[in-house]
């Protein structure tokens, strides 16, 4: 058994080392997201398992996906995250493990069950088979996937841009309404905290 | 690949950060004479003939300075933040055409140093990653007016990158590709003067240039740093080299910005004499720094002539003016390749 892997990792080709690599890298950094205490520390985590994500998408021949995944979460939502962990200066959470003593006997269970099952996969699926649709064709141009969205994906794609359409919509309502009913209630309004007082600024070494 | 193409990539990539990095020391030497041309003053002159020796003088000042770290600083946040700024910046280099392809030993080389099917992307992805830089130096400062520097910024160039990258949907739609080699292919038409600009993409590039202006934090966008309300913004905590770096990442990104308005519509390395037999590839060259260079003079020139933006009509502008401009420019351009390709066919 033990030599099998020995044997099998000798005979490794390239990009499956890299995607070990960066698989490595990725489940590593989406460790600390949820263990740093800090969250800007998290999001920057964050922003590592984004890259190593985009990595293997590479390795997979997805260079289009690769790069949309920089653009949009890694240059787009978590500069989000970032900007309102600034702007609110979250504070680091203290340990409330003691608060929540029940969870873990869900929360263990479900993680067992949950690696129980992707191991499973992995073992039934061919982890050669990276390699193999690395190899063959062009899956993950530009053209391909645009192709792919406006005709045999079409309904699907217009129904999730009506989707989030509708949550901007949503968004917008939302925040004009709150605004109203400021106005509505017209007291004299002491001006937001100043929130930005240096000793509050989060230090987190 | 062989041994001789690996050394070939090498030479390019240790060229153009040479090259990259010169430029930068002399954009500063360029921007403070020119400044000075405006405002009637003489500028740096002593260092050397006309003061040409002066970055070489400040880079060695930038070194020799204390490096003072805060003590209340988020220590391996505020080292990193300065490299994550540069390096992005440098990195987009890496896709950018300055010419053809040259024949040397027997191989044809492209001038660039590498060709990748979405290199429109890579470098919005870089720039998008370089956001980072600011908005954790702000952060990690401690620091009043370094804080507001870095919640300007990251508000600021997500609101610019929208209108920035829904401009150049125009040009994408005429190379029809991503590969920044095949969009100046692309406009290599009428003696090489096709280019973007000269047509109906004049309007995305207008909205190009001031997006691009706001995303480097150039005068009238550069409320980040505004010095009369933020001390230095961003990198008021700042010091000696790790200032230095930041001062690099801007004028890098200028630089690839003047390239990519070179690329994306004026034409590449494209110009009058590009298709002569063997020196063709050098004049491109020559097309491309001339226009490069041009693009960072007026860059200074816009500099020495506006006043900044308030930050409330910085973000109207960009929302309610550029953002839906970008839009209805995309609708129209493909309205008329459209009408082109179903009426035009007679020519």
């Amino acid at each position: 058994m033990l030599n099998d892997l020995v044997n099998y990792v000798q005979h490794m080709p390239a990009p499956l080392w890299f995607w070990l690599l960066f698989a490595a890298i990725g489940v590593g950094s989406a460790l600390e997201v949820v263990m740093q205490k800090s969250p800007l520390n998290s999001a920057i985590a964050l922003i590592f398992t984004f890259a190593a994500l985009s990595a293997n998408y590479i390795l997979l021949k997805a260079q289009f996906l690769a790069a949309i995944q920089i653009i949009v979460y890694a240059g787009a939502i978590i500069v989000l995250f970032v900007f309102v962990i600034m702007l609110l200066n979250v504070r680091s959470e203290e340990s409330r493990l003691d608060r929540y003593g029940a969870l873990k006997w869900i929360v263990t269970p479900s993680v067992l069950v949950l690696f129980g099952s992707v191991f499973y996969v992995a073992k039934t699926s061919r982890m050669d088979r990276i390699v193999e649709s690395a190899r063959s064709a062009d899956i993950g141009t530009v053209e391909s996937i645009g192709r792919g969205l406006f005709t045999t994906y079409l309904l699907p794609f217009e129904a999730a841009s009506v989707l989030i359409m509708m949550a901007l919509v949503g968004a917008l309502v939302l925040a004009q309404r709150t605004q109203t009913l400021e106005r509505e209630i017209e007291t004299p309004e002491e001006p937001p905290a100043e929130a930005h007082e240096p000793e509050n600024v989060e230090v987190q070494a | 690949m062989t041994l001789l193409m690996f050394i070939i990539t090498a030479v390019k990539i240790l060229l153009v950060l040479f090259v990259v990095l010169t430029g930068v020391a002399y954009l500063t030497y360029m921007e403070r004479r020119v400044l000075a041309f405006i405002q009637v003053r003489l500028g740096p002159n002593r260092v050397g003939p006309f003061g040409l020796l002066q970055p070489l003088a400040d880079g060695i000042k930038f070194i020799f300075k204390e490096d003072v770290i805060p003590n209340d600083v988020t220590r391996f946040l505020y080292i990193l933040a300065p490299m994550i700024a540069l390096v992005p910046a440098l990195m987009t280099f890496a896709v950018i055409p300055v010419g053809g392809t040259i024949r040397l030993f027997d191989q044809d080389i492209g001038l660039y140093i590498t060709s990748i099917n979405v290199s429109v992307l890579f470098v919005f992805a870089m720039t998008s990653l370089g956001i980072y830089g600011i908005v954790l130096a702000g952060w990690s400062s401690n620091s009043k007016y370094s804080l507001f520097g870095g919640l300007r910024s990251s508000a600021q160039m997500v609101s610019y990158e929208l209108a920035l990258s829904l401009s150049i949907v125009g040009v994408l739609m005429n190379a029809g590709s991503l590969d920044l080699t095949k969009i100046v292919a692309a406009q290599s038409g009428w003696y090489h003067l096709g280019w973007n600009v000269f047509g109906l993409q004049f309007v995305g590039f207008v909205i190009f240039f001031i997006s691009v202006l706001a995303e480097t934090n150039r005068v009238p966008f550069d409320l980040p740093e505004a010095e009369t309300e933020l001390v230095g913004g961003f990198h008021t905590e700042y010091s000696a080299m790790k200032f230095a770096m930041f001062f690099m990442a801007e004028y890098t990104s200028m630089i690839t910005a003047s390239a990519m308005a070179t690329v994306l519509f004026f034409g590449g390395w494209n110009g009058p004499g590009v298709g002569i037999e063997t020196f063709g590839p050098i004049i491109g060259v020559a097309w491309f720094v001339a226009k490069v260079i041009g693009f960072l003079f007026v860059y200074i020139w816009i500099r020495g002539t506006l006043p900044r933006f308030r930050y409330d009509q910085l973000m109207d502008f960009g929302w309610k003016l550029l953002l839906p401009l970008a839009i209805i420019w995309i609708v129209v351009t493909a309205s008329v390749k459209l009408g082109i390709s179903l009426y035009g066919g007679a020519h």
